[in-house]
């Protein structure tokens, strides 16, 4: 959310971020609300707002609605037909790790030297995890002082005891372990909606009809060809 | 739940589902992980009520695999230590402090498996999962794939907020079964967009996370 802190350029920043979501209807209700706020007091970020809707409109009603021939309609449905059955017979997925792994390939571009990096990373990392896992985990940590003491608002919905006092390293150690808990549950999440993706959008949807059109488009191509 | 099913990938997606997933897949992080040193402790009573808590104690889940996985994680994060992690991350990691600000707590147990009693894990998802839908909570997510790889996400809601989540997993490949629980107000979309923040660091400790050890250390806010 835009802070105070981050200053006008950093709010301005965060709220063009995020036009298209908004747009989009895909914007959290807590981050639409400080958006509004925001664009409410910013005329900058009121006027590219109306741009992107501007562009959106022109592009949602400047474009001929497309009906599907029933050709690709058919082609559709027979492709669909055999990936699925070509589906059934292939074997399964890697796990999870596995397809991380292969997420991890894909960020860098390919796997040809991922594999021995990483078992060069996953050696060193092994030999010193007690040591560097702070520093794999998260960026520096924040200034804090010698004994850091609960500040006196509670925050909203927390619990415990007022007063607490922890040491830096109790609190970058709890801190470390919300973030491998919170990526825990960002990787299943994931995991599971690419397991759906993959499953009903790519392959029953838009891997067949991709195909349809491609054979299709071929098939218009190839005609002038043949004709003299 | 048998991992060599003849049908290769289950996924079973609600309507409520669909939202939360897309969230969450629009997103997406890598993956965690490490054994890190624990830090636990019992929640008090007043989070304990919490309707989006999960006591996977009570439900048998946290003592059976205590006694047939290695424990490599256990965090339980809540009150004072959780504020002041928020507080303290506010300047240089906004987006985290914020998901974190709004959070009653973080409970995890990770635990790795023996192939030998994966099938436990399996009967324990299920069971935590089917008990945890007759408390009020929905199936957003449940996936099973012929390798064994096992998700439930569940979430605690009354329609318009949610108040808790509860995920857990088996990973076949290192035979990891975690079960999770965050309670108070989640955001998969903020948590999804954590991940992707998080993803390579956490990943390099997947691979090595299991050196890391099992110290438990006790810290009650």
């Amino acid at each position: 959310m835009p802070r105070p802190a981050d200053g006008p350029a950093g709010a301005c920043a965060w709220v063009r971020e995020r036009i298209d979501p908004l747009l989009d209807g895909e914007l959290a209700a807590s981050e639409e609300v400080a958006l509004q706020d925001h664009l409410a007091d910013c005329p900058a970020c009121r006027s590219e707002l109306a741009l992107a809707r501007s562009l959106q409109g022109a592009l949602r009603d400047g474009l001929p609605p497309l009906t599907c021939p029933p050709e690709v309609s058919q082609q559709v449905l027979a492709i669909a037909r055999r990936e699925e059955a070509e589906r059934a017979r292939r074997p399964a997925r890697g796990g999870l790790g596995a397809r991380i792994r292969s997420g991890l390939a894909d960020w860098f571009g390919g796997g040809g030297l991922l594999r021995p990096a990483l078992a060069a990373v996953a050696l060193a990392a092994l030999l010193a995890a007690p040591f560097v896992y702070r520093s794999l985990l998260g960026p520096a940590r924040p200034q804090a002082p010698a004994v850091a003491t609960l500040p006196a608002a509670p925050a909203p919905g927390a619990s415990g005891a007022q007063g607490a006092s922890y040491s830096p390293e109790e609190i970058a150690e709890a801190r470390d372990q919300a973030r491998v808990v919170l990526a825990y549950v960002a990787a299943v999440g994931r995991d599971a909606g690419r397991a759906v993706q993959d499953d009903v959008f790519a392959e029953g949807i838009v891997r067949p009809t991709r195909r349809a059109v491609e054979s299709l488009g071929t098939a218009r191509i190839a005609e002038p060809r043949r004709t003299p | 739940m048998n991992p060599h099913r003849s049908k290769p990938t289950h996924a079973l997606v609600s309507a409520a589902a669909a939202i939360a997933l897309v969230a969450i897949l629009g997103v997406g992080l890598a993956a965690p992980l490490a054994a890190v040193q624990a830090r636990s402790g019992p929640p008090p009573p007043s989070l304990r009520k919490a309707p989006g808590f999960v006591d996977f104690g009570e439900l048998g889940t946290d003592n059976e695999l205590g006694k047939e996985g290695k424990l490599t994680l256990r965090v339980s994060l809540y009150g004072a230590m959780l504020r002041m992690v928020a507080e303290l991350s506010q300047s240089q990691e906004p987006d985290f402090a914020d998901v974190v600000s709004k959070l009653q707590g973080i409970f995890a147990s990770i635990y790795k498996v023996p192939a030998t009693d994966q099938e436990q894990v399996f009967r324990l998802a299920r069971e935590t999962a089917g008990r945890l839908a007759t408390r009020g909570w929905q199936t957003v997510v449940e996936l099973h794939t012929e390798e064994g790889e096992t998700s439930y996400i569940q979430v605690r809601t009354d329609g318009e907020r949610i108040f808790g989540l509860a995920v857990m997993f088996f990973e076949p490949d290192d035979g990891t079964a975690g079960f999770i629980n965050v309670v108070g107000d989640v955001s998969p979309e903020e948590i999804g967009r954590l991940g992707r923040a998080f993803k390579i660091q956490a990943l390099e400790n997947l691979d090595t996370g299991e050196s890391a050890g099992e110290k438990e250390k006790e810290k009650k806010p």
